[in-house]
């Protein structure tokens, strides 16, 4: 294509490894797109994919280097360039939005500057031309009170704002080729909804090229035109979006599909078992040998090459043809799990409000609790064993704080928290004995940070054994080997410590750890969000096996709806830490919903070309909630007056333990649900 | 995060570990200066006394200030003692109270910061005043004050110097303890109802430890030098025990006429201190430690 | 002290060259000058304000061993030889003054960081 804006042509990068050797992040890319294109770069950790998208700026991390291939824009070879015209474009003709953008905005430096400055750089107006121009964007990328956010240094701006000031910064060089690395990670679901919308609308109208860089297939298919899948630094499959979403054609894209749990769907997504290849360790062959259901000898001896199909892709797989027919993966077997009805209860928060701040002089004197707005209120949560329940919000929802409640790590400022109906749980952990600390364990998120660095696998396991069996030597080996296989990971794993790990071995080793202790109620605090699509679907597929085995009762704090539905039997809805729905999740994840469920199942995003999210309410960030009455009632779309602010919201129950918290009666929220409905795309 | 260790197999054994760790360092150019640097000296101070061609104390008065001869192979002092042996013998004494006084400090102050970081609150913010007020005495007059009280001497210059230079350590400690301590696998420990004591010796320890070493290595650097200042002022040793900050000192207004009774000197405690140096250098490169420390005493 | 300082900011500046921020002042096209200048020097430097107060109140008392070397009629050594006289009332006004520039000039430093460093101003709870 001449009129191809980017060419990248059998580009190859790598770095030198300890030993000498040179080790390929990047192997024979080739790649190019046009005006109006948007390309969705998709792969998990380590695939390669931000490289590629830095580099098609000429760009690479220290260490690493071009080993063969050009990347041309506009015809012009990016890496014969010298520092000024790559200063040129930088910025100009090639703009980058960045994954963190709390992190690339210069800290010491007004937000107003630091645009002006990408003006100034790119384009020829005045100063007062320019400062209207930085007005105009701040405008363009929906940022309210402009004038007044230019004197705003960024950490005084929230992670959505912040993107948008990165994606303000980026159009004000005028991009003919905008990269996008992971713009909306860490972002809220409704937020990054948001965002994506922006991203869309903008590009329809400058007509500027995207390259959308993303381990999120369900962003990706809202904004790509066309899909490039990444493994192990190779190009293994690209087509138009909706070819590649609905029948891929490559073996790793079909698992990586299917690994995505889906909103409809209450299972278990399929896994496909183990791991990409470090850079390097691909061998002679196919990078995807070891992984892949139809692998035969000729995939370990020759690589494949990239192969158009039938229906404008290209695909880098011997026996493409046949992925098609492929049988759809088994569900495991699993022993058939004792009916909940006649469980007991095994957990219990009746009016639970719990609260950071701190007492003040006067009030310990006094002997009163201080005065604020407590973070969590008002939460009544019956759980029951054997269950998983399944705890939803955003950022600031106050989920983790009621998780972290419920150790015994924070405590609860009103309302009683009972175990097995007998023992209560409104102590601290220092006020805990062994037995009850033992039967209720905590998972964390990031198992970077919840592995001690400098243990081995071995001496993590040891802790919980040692502390509450007291095991040791011989016997204590033997448990934690054990454990390790229940998680699937072999015995060498004893004497590797965290750094040697991936990320999900390492939770693997932090689940173990938690079972280890044998416990009756796991706590799970979003302990899938750090992990890549196909390793979240292990874990899970693990997580229930335990609890097929064991009769663990689960509590699963997540933002991702799509994996809560999977696993979850109930779910509870929170919003500014108040309860706001909580029933079975099939009647949760349909009519009527709360409006704020309503708000956050229309945000998700499923990697599903026929489904595009709609956006209820309006991107705003809460601080804190409000003191009275609805948690939701400023971004409420149904808000039916005064009466929401002032009055806290009764439960209204549908039916079957599905309670909706708010002044409007279920049936009438159905009604009003269904007429604005969702929506469905007819274009992509 | 990767340090520079612990990529292959990570041994359990305290000794296992402190081979390797030598090891790296002895593989860095400048690791491998210092500890040479360092063995050279510690091997001096350990044998000279049965090598050294005169007893120190002799004085000659027809000897005063003569040039190295061969008798003399780095001439004599202004009261006529060999300076030869003066100076194999003169960094025995540093190399004594600088360890011991640095082995003091860290240990003090990096068990108070490590206490400090993890208390907080009130306790801390107190402790932190008064350790401020400590930092803001300039030492010599710390040191001097406690010598006009004491007097001199190995007891009192070892503790002296080692509290003194604790309370910089105090900082240290509690920063890098603050920085675990806010981490989740402490959380975790505190959730499973680990002791306190567990969790300090098992958990935050081990992470700490090598700030530590890396911060004791060039305190002990320090401490050389300020043993050798203090010797320098007369307020450290007692002569006529050679020491090389004692032998500048003598030898300074001599400069001119006999250069060498201070030359052999200087050059043995410049170079332990640089040798010392290389090797904290080293260490810390080793250990993927952020050199720049944020105190200067 | 220059060393020790010389150290800091080369600690710093590689640091703050490795941010995210500089990369991305760089992928804006910002010309290197301007980067050094605009982006790094003020990040940088934060941490070296501190040390070079503390570095100020110590040449005031600490730099004892210079002053008789070289003779020069400094705080250090006048306290030095207040103590060798036993001159207690000396000792006394030169460690008031000590401790007195001493916390002045960490009171400077701490302001002098707050302003350069924007994300202390605004404490957020």
């Amino acid at each position: 294509m001449s009129d191809a804006l980017v060419e990248v042509n059998n580009l190859s990068v790598g770095f030198t490894g300890g030993g000498g050797a040179t080790l390929p992040i990047l192997r024979n890319i080739d790649l190019s797109f046009g005006k109006g294109e948007t390309v969705g770069l998709v792969g998990e950790s380590g695939c390669g994919k931000s490289t590629l998208a830095l580099a098609m700026m000429g760009y690479f991390k220290p260490g690493l280097r071009v080993l063969e291939g050009e990347i041309l824009f506009r015809g012009r070879n990016l890496f014969d360039m010298d520092d000024h015209a790559l200063e040129d474009i930088r910025g100009g003709d090639l703009g980058l939005i960045p994954q963190n953008a709390g992190q690339a905005l210069t800290p010491t430096s007004r937000i107003g500057r630091q645009i002006d400055e990408s003006v100034k750089l790119h384009t020829t107006l005045t100063n007062e031309q320019r400062r209207e121009r930085v007005i105009e964007l701040l405008s363009q990328v929906r940022l309210p009170e402009p004038e007044e956010l230019v004197e705003r240094y960024p950490h005084e701006l929230s992670g959505g704002q912040q993107q948008r000031v990165a994606i303000a910064m980026a159009l004000a060089g005028e991009p003919k080729v905008l990269l996008l690395d992971e713009p909306t990670t860490g972002l809220d679901v409704t937020t990054q909804a948001h965002i994506l919308e922006l991203l869309r609308d903008l590009a329809a109208e400058t007509g500027t090229a995207m390259v959308y860089v993303s381990h999120d297939l369900g962003a990706i298919a809202r904004v790509s035109h066309r899909i490039v899948v990444m493994y192990a630094g190779e190009l293994v499959l690209e087509g138009p979006a909706r070819q590649v979403l609905m029948q891929p054609a490559h073996p790793y894209a079909r698992g990586l599909l299917m690994s995505i749990p889906r909103l409809k769907e209450a299972v278990v997504p399929a896994s496909m078992p183990g791991r990409p290849p470090p850079p390097g360790g691909a061998g002679h062959g196919c990078g995807f040998v070891d992984r892949c259901p139809m692998a035969e000898q000729r995939c370990r001896d020759e690589r494949p090459a990239l192969q158009p199909t039938a229906v404008q892709e290209m695909v880098r797989c011997h026996f493409h043809e046949r992925v098609e027919q492929l049988p759809p993966p088994e569900p495991p077997k699993r022993p058939d799990r004792p009916s909940l009805d006649e469980a007991d209860c095994i957990l219990r928060l009746d009016d639970v409000a719990i609260s950071y701040a701190k007492p003040s002089i006067v009030d310990q004197i006094l002997g009163r609790q201080p005065d604020v707005t407590p973070t969590v209120d008002n939460v009544d949560l019956t759980i029951r064993r054997g269950e998983t329940v399944g705890l939803v919000g955003e950022s600031g929802s106050g989920k983790s704080t009621i998780l972290r409640a419920i150790a015994g790590l924070l405590p609860a400022r009103s309302g009683t928290i009972t175990y097995n109906e007998t023992e209560s749980l409104n102590t601290s952990v220092d006020d805990r004995d062994n037995d009850l600390l033992r039967r209720i364990q905590l998972i964390f998120q990031n198992p970077d940070a919840s592995l001690n660095p400098r243990h081995t696998v071995a001496e993590l396991l040891a802790q919980p054994l040692r502390l509450y069996f007291g095991i040791r030597d011989a016997e204590l080996r033997n448990r934690s080997i054990a454990m390790l296989e229940r998680v699937r990971l072999g015995a060498h794993y004893l004497d590797r410590l965290p750094s040697q790990l991936s990320g999900g071995e390492k939770q693997r080793v932090a689940i173990a750890r938690a079972f280890a202790a044998e416990p009756e109620l796991v706590l799970c605090d979003e302990v899938t969000s750090a992990l890549d699509v196909s390793v979240q679907a292990v874990v899970l597929d693990l997580l229930m096996e335990l609890q097929a085995d064991r009769g663990t009762t689960y509590l699963f704090v997540s933002h991702d709806l799509a994996v809560v539905r999977a696993i979850a039997e109930r779910v509870a809805v929170l919003y500014q830490g108040r309860l706001c729905e909580i029933g079975p999740s099939d009647k949760v994840y349909d009519l009527p919903s709360h409006p704020y469920t309503e708000a956050l199942l229309g945000a998700v995003l499923e990697p599903d070309p026929d489904t595009a999210p709609t956006l209820v309410a309006d991107d705003v960030v809460e601080l804190s909630p409000p003191a009275q009455g609805c948690p939701f009632q400023r971004r409420c779309p149904h808000r039916i007056g005064e009466i929401c602010d002032t009055d806290t919201p009764p439960w209204q129950a549908t039916g079957n333990g599905h309670a909706i918290r708010c002044h409007i009666p279920p049936a009438d929220l159905a009604r009003l649900q269904k007429a604005s409905g969702p929506t469905v795309v007819g274009d992509s | 995060m990767t340090t520079a260790i612990s990529s292959s197999e990570p041994s359990r054994s305290r000794s296992a570990r402190f081979g390797r760790v030598m090891l790296e360092i002895a593989m860095r150019p400048s690791g491998l200066a210092g500890l040479a640097i360092i063995a050279g000296h510690i091997v001096l101070a350990v044998i000279s006394p049965s090598i050294v061609p005169y007893d120190f104390t002799t004085q000659n008065s027809q000897l005063v200030l003569t040039n190295p001869s061969a008798e003399h192979w780095l001439g004599a002092d202004h009261l006529g003692r060999d300076v030869l042996t003066r100076t194999m013998l003169g960094g025995r004494q540093a190399l004594v109270i600088s360890s011991v006084g640095t082995l003091i400090a860290v240990l003090w102050g990096g068990s108070l910061g490590l206490v400090l970081g993890l208390l907080g609150g009130r306790i801390d913010d107190v402790v932190m005043r008064v350790v401020d007020a400590f930092l803001a005495i300039p030492w010599i007059m710390f040191i001097l004050l406690i010598i006009a009280v004491l007097g001199t001497g190995d007891f009192v210059l070892i503790p002296t110097l080692g509290f003194f230079y604790g309370i910089s350590v105090i900082r240290i400690s509690r920063g890098a303890t603050h920085d675990v301590v806010a981490r989740d696998f402490i959380t975790a420990a505190r959730a499973r109802g680990e002791s306190t004591w567990t969790i300090v010796w098992r958990e935050v320890l081990p992470n700490v430890r090598d700030v530590l070493l890396v911060d004791g290595a060039m305190r002990w650097s320090w401490m050389i030098l300020a043993f050798s200042s203090l010797s320098f002022l007369g307020f450290g040793i007692t002569p006529p025990t050679p020491d090389w900050g004692l032998m500048i000192a003598n030898g300074r207004s001599y400069m001119a006429v006999a250069p060498w009774a201070v030359l052999g000197p200087i050059i043995a405690l410049s170079s332990m201190i640089i040798g010392v140096n290389l090797c904290a250098d080293a260490l810390a490169k080793t250990l993927g430690i952020d050199r720049a420390q944020k105190a200067p005493v | 002290m220059t060393a020790h300082i010389l150290r800091m900011v080369r600690t710093c500046v590689i640091d703050v060259m490795a941010s995210d921020y500089v990369q991305m002042a760089t992928l804006k096209g910002v010309p290197y000058w301007q980067l050094v200048f605009r982006h790094m020097l003020p990040n940088a430097l934060l941490p070296t304000i501190n040390l070079v107060a503390l570095y100020i109140a110590w040449l005031l008392g600490g730099t004892v061993v210079v002053e008789v070397v070289f003779n020069y009629p400094g705080l250090g050594r006048l306290i030095i030889d207040a103590v060798s006289d036993r001159d207690l009332a000396l000792v006394q006004a030169i460690a008031l003054i000590l401790a007195v520039l001493y916390v002045g000039f960490n009171l400077a430093a701490d302001l002098l960081t707050l302003i350069a460093n924007p994300r202390l101003r605004t404490m957020r709870v």
